[in-house]
């Protein structure tokens, strides 16, 4: 009974008190038109550390990097006036020896913090292999998005990715698509196991999905790593698309590129900028009424305070480690790995460290469906020796600075003679073989120089196709060699740097010999 | 692996999807760069990164920069 009395007491009360507190008041209904800001970031390539820079006023400071891009984006996100949608286009983690060993981990968490609503994958992001973008996109708490690459069985987006998405922001609905690089398996040293997906051209993938999007979106954006032409190209065809937010080329839009109703941003690289698009909406029509038509770009400097705190630990830890992991010996070697060189100083010829590099390339076997049969790297891309005794990776970056990167060809013998025509420059001989040998006569006019090729201990055919194992320097026609150019069947590979140290991991100690592969004719 | 042409200071160059504007720029030009006594653009003024993917029919224009002066943009724009 006293119970029953307490309850009435205070239910009683409870009514008096709510008829006592005044009526709350609805929230007015915002006025005005919406402003949302875009920041977005494309092609960072796990750049860690910016360069240093130094102004006119003395002013030493960092230009880009990821510790401080996150502080940049930190302090843009407090500033916006209104809310924010946080965009990556792809090609986050590959690049730099650091980010490579750590595969991605550590910016997908860094991006996981600073609250990242999308990103679509560039044709990098697969570098590592289908199952490192994958265990990527089981960590990250937003949304990877990629309508144009499907499961080559199924014709379906993959479970761990989206075609696109629909976020609504005070009553405005943002249809998000994302789009890779339709060109990825061309270009991508892991060509093979890409065959799990269909790859199809951004412009068809779009051009399927827009009708689905469309009624459930009132601003369309595009998240794409197409590069900046293909965007181009999607803006003239697809005109309901409102925004694309670019990658791939590392183009710095300082103004943004309208293409009919169509906006077109892109950030540049290397997290040395961030983009910041600021869309005003009217609320009735929920169309786009106004964006931001200059200053795009917002250059990330030192400002790492701004970075907050578990981030920039993250990153410390990261560079660290990767500091400690390039002073770890990978190897040794027992002689001296050093460079031969011309009266006048120039390296030249067959050398140790030179062998040792072009045998790495044979080894590395990426040259595709068939083994490569010779290996050609320019002399002068060698810049360092190394002692006798432990080797580390620091090392092998000093003597291998040029971040080259593997590419395999078909090319006739007759180009093969021109390439080493064009290298017998004498007194220097400025390439390095492995799989074949040759004879040079510096008394020989230009062009006829070279005799007495072998590959693979048979005399070289020139009408017949040799599989060529090169660098991106020389394909591209550098020191000179407009042969390369004639090569066909292209695939990429590896950087040479990492190729090298993976060879000497599996053969330490090393021990390179000169073993008569580039002969001069007595 | 499709060939395409690129156009450096208005000069055709031919090489392969896939490179990048390291790849075709020239060493010396490469390291003006990378000293930031050098910029690259494309045909519409826009900055290009070294590693940025060259496209068919691209234009690039290679323009002397003063480091100083690069430096100071930067802080503008920061």
């Amino acid at each position: 009974m006293l119970r029953r009395l307490i309850s009435l007491s205070v239910l009683v009360t409870l009514f008096l008190v709510a008829c006592a507190t005044p009526t709350p008041t609805p929230t007015p209904a915002p006025t005005g038109p919406l402003t949302v800001t875009i920041l977005h970031t494309n092609d960072m390539h796990g750049a860690l550390e910016g360069q240093i820079l130094k102004g006119s006023d003395g002013t030493q400071f960092e230009f880009g990097g990821l510790p401080h891009a996150m502080g940049t984006i930190a302090r843009l996100k407090r500033a916006a006036p209104g809310p924010v949608l946080l965009f990556d286009t792809g090609d986050l983690w590959i690049g730099t020896f650091s980010s490579n060993r750590d595969q991605g981990k550590t910016i997908i968490a860094a991006m996981n913090v600073m609250g990242y609503d999308a990103m679509t994958l560039g044709n990098h992001d697969f570098d590592q292999g289908v199952a490192v973008v994958q265990a990527r996109a089981r960590e990250a708490q937003f949304p990877i998005l990629i309508a144009n690459i499907v499961e080559a069985s199924t014709g379906k987006v993959p479970g761990w990715a989206k075609a696109y998405i629909i976020k609504e922001i005070e009553g405005v609905r943002f249809g998000i698509i994302g789009v890779g690089y339709a060109r990825t398996p061309g270009i991508s040293s892991k060509v093979k196991e890409l065959q799990v997906f269909k790859f199809i051209d951004e412009i068809e993938a779009l051009r399927q999905i827009l009708p689905e999007v469309k009624p459930q979106a009132d601003v369309i954006i595009v998240l794409s790593h197409a590069g900046f032409d293909v965007d181009q190209r999607i803006a003239e065809v697809l005109p309901d698309i409102h925004v694309i937010v670019g990658g791939h080329t590392h183009t710095e839009l300082r103004t943004p590129k309208v293409i009919g109703n169509t906006i077109i941003v892109q950030a540049g690289t290397k997290a040395q900028n961030i983009g910041r698009l600021e869309l005003t909406i009217d609320r009735a029509s929920k169309r786009i009424v106004g964006y931001t038509q200059n200053n795009l770009l917002v250059a990330v400097v030192s400002n790492k305070a701004e970075t907050p705190k578990h981030v920039a630990e993250m990153f410390d830890k990261l560079i660290a480690d990767g500091r400690a992991a390039t002073r770890k010996v990978i190897g040794e070697t027992l002689i001296d790995l050093v460079r031969a060189y011309t009266p006048d100083g120039r390296s030249t010829g067959e050398y140790p460290s030179g062998n040792l590099v072009v045998d790495a390339m044979l080894w590395a076997n990426q040259a595709g469906d068939k083994p490569a049969d010779v290996a050609i790297h320019n002399n002068a891309g060698i810049r360092a020796d190394i002692p006798k005794g432990p080797i580390t990776y620091g090392q092998l970056y000093e003597m291998l600075p040029f971040d080259n990167v593997l590419v395999a060809m078909d090319l006739k013998g007759e180009h093969i003679k021109a390439v080493l025509e064009v290298a017998a420059s004498c007194p220097r001989v400025n390439t390095l073989v492995a799989g074949m040998s040759f004879t040079y006569n510096c008394s020989l006019p230009a062009g006829s120089r070279i005799s007495n090729i072998l590959i693979r201990g048979k005399p070289m055919e020139l009408q017949k196709v040799y599989r060529v194992q090169t660098i991106d320097y020389l394909a591209t026609g550098g020191d000179g060699q407009i042969a390369f150019k004639e090569g066909t069947n292209l695939v990429y590979g590896d950087p040479v740097v990492d190729v090298v140290a993976a060879y000497i991991m599996q053969n330490s100690p090393v021990n390179p010999k000169v073993e008569g592969r580039i002969v001069e004719a007595k | 692996m499709a060939k395409i042409t690129v156009y450096v200071n208005d000069k055709p160059k031919e090489t392969f999807l896939g490179m990048r504007v390291r790849n075709v720029i020239g060493a010396r030009a490469l390291q003006r760069v990378q000293a930031h006594r050098a910029i690259v653009r494309d045909g519409e003024g826009n900055v290009v990164d070294i590693d940025g993917a060259l496209y068919d029919g691209e234009r690039l224009y290679i323009a002397p920069m003063d480091p100083t002066t690069f430096a100071d943009e930067i802080q503008r724009r920061a």
